[in-house]
């Protein structure tokens, strides 16, 4: 086997893994966006996404630590862009490796 | 790394022991990951790097051999060829065969302030290079016994800050590549409360200014760094 291969082919499995834990670790970390309701003339803040197409509110409770869900959030949507990158870099190596000999 | 260039990477391994070297240098840099993974250091951990360096750092270039211990011949022996490389006298040793590449380059810790560059070290017959922040490496080792050596390496938490605090300072292709490695070690330190510990002591053992760049660094990739166990 080239080195060439051997390197891509280990490259590849090694991107796959690493999908594979960023994607675990994606679907922990909340979704959408923190938006203050008015209700009774107090701001309260909730947690909202969408689900199936509709807009979902779940109130962040007083215990809860609100630049902790925020840094979850941006953490998700970077992890987001990740997997992106590591997707396109997956089929970039697949495509090179049909190209190259065995 | 291939199963070839593994091999290799044993046989250098073997010869420094048998030349009573392995004890005086510690392995550093991506192939440190290799023996996390088989000396189970971090539990399921798989190595992601793949790299043709292989990074000696020479734990004491005063230390005293009586006679002198020549790297450059031992690596001859195992096929090596020196790289000298002008004006910059950087010395580093190539091996090449039909599926096997490995460049093996020996550093050691600035010494003072902005001492980086070439350092004689006459005890080891060879140059090595001198590189900041080293010394978190080198107060940090550990030895992990696997294939039957006593390899030392950096503990993983030292080896992830290090990453941290030289990152932008790295080519952006190393830059990527050593923050994914930072990514995947640190996913499995934070599944072990002890190590996460361990973490959390080696970062208060660090100076100011590291700590700063470390804080830096974390806040531009939003890593949470001593993040609780799930």
């Amino acid at each position: 086997m080239s080195i060439a291969r051997a390197i891509l082919e280990e490259e590849l499995e090694n991107l796959i893994r690493q999908l594979e834990r960023n994607i675990k670790e994606f679907e922990k970390l909340p979704r959408g966006s923190i938006r203050m309701k008015k209700i009774n003339g107090r701001e309260y803040p909730y947690l909202q996404y969408k689900e199936h197409g509709k807009v979902v509110s779940k109130a962040i409770k007083k215990s809860e630590d609100i630049k902790v869900i925020e840094f979850k959030i941006k953490k998700r949507k970077q992890l987001k862009d990740k997997v992106r990158v590591m997707k396109v870099e997956i089929v970039e190596i697949e495509v090179s490796l049909k190209h190259l000999n065995p | 790394m291939t199963e070839n260039q593994k091999q290799k990477f044993w046989e250098v391994i073997d010869s420094f022991e048998k030349n009573e070297l392995l004890e005086h240098l510690m392995l550093i840099g991506s192939w440190a990951e290799l023996i996390y993974q088989d000396g189970n250091v971090l539990d399921g951990f798989k190595a992601t790097s793949r790299t043709f360096d292989l990074d000696f750092l020479i734990k004491s270039r005063y230390k005293q051999f009586n006679p002198p211990k020549d790297i450059p011949k031992i690596l001859k022996e195992q096929g090596f060829d020196l790289e000298h490389r002008y004006p910059d006298d950087y010395w580093k040793f190539d091996y090449y065969e039909d599926s096997i590449a490995l460049y093996v380059e020996f550093l050691v810790p600035e010494i003072g302030r902005g001492a980086v560059g070439p350092v004689e070290c006459e005890q080891y017959s060879l140059k090595a290079t001198a590189l900041r922040h080293l010394d978190i490496l080198s107060t940090h080792a550990i030895t992990v016994n696997t294939n039957g050596y006593d390899i030392i390496v950096p503990a993983p938490a030292a080896y992830v800050l290090q990453k941290m605090i030289i990152n932008e300072e790295r080519k952006p292709d190393k830059r990527t590549k050593d923050q994914r490695a930072i990514d995947n070690i640190l996913s499995y330190i934070h599944e072990s409360s002890e190590l996460t510990e361990e973490l959390k002591r080696t970062y208060e053992s660090l100076t100011k200014k590291q700590k700063k760049k470390i804080n830096q660094y974390c806040e531009i990739h939003l890593v949470d760094l001593f993040k609780e166990m799930e």
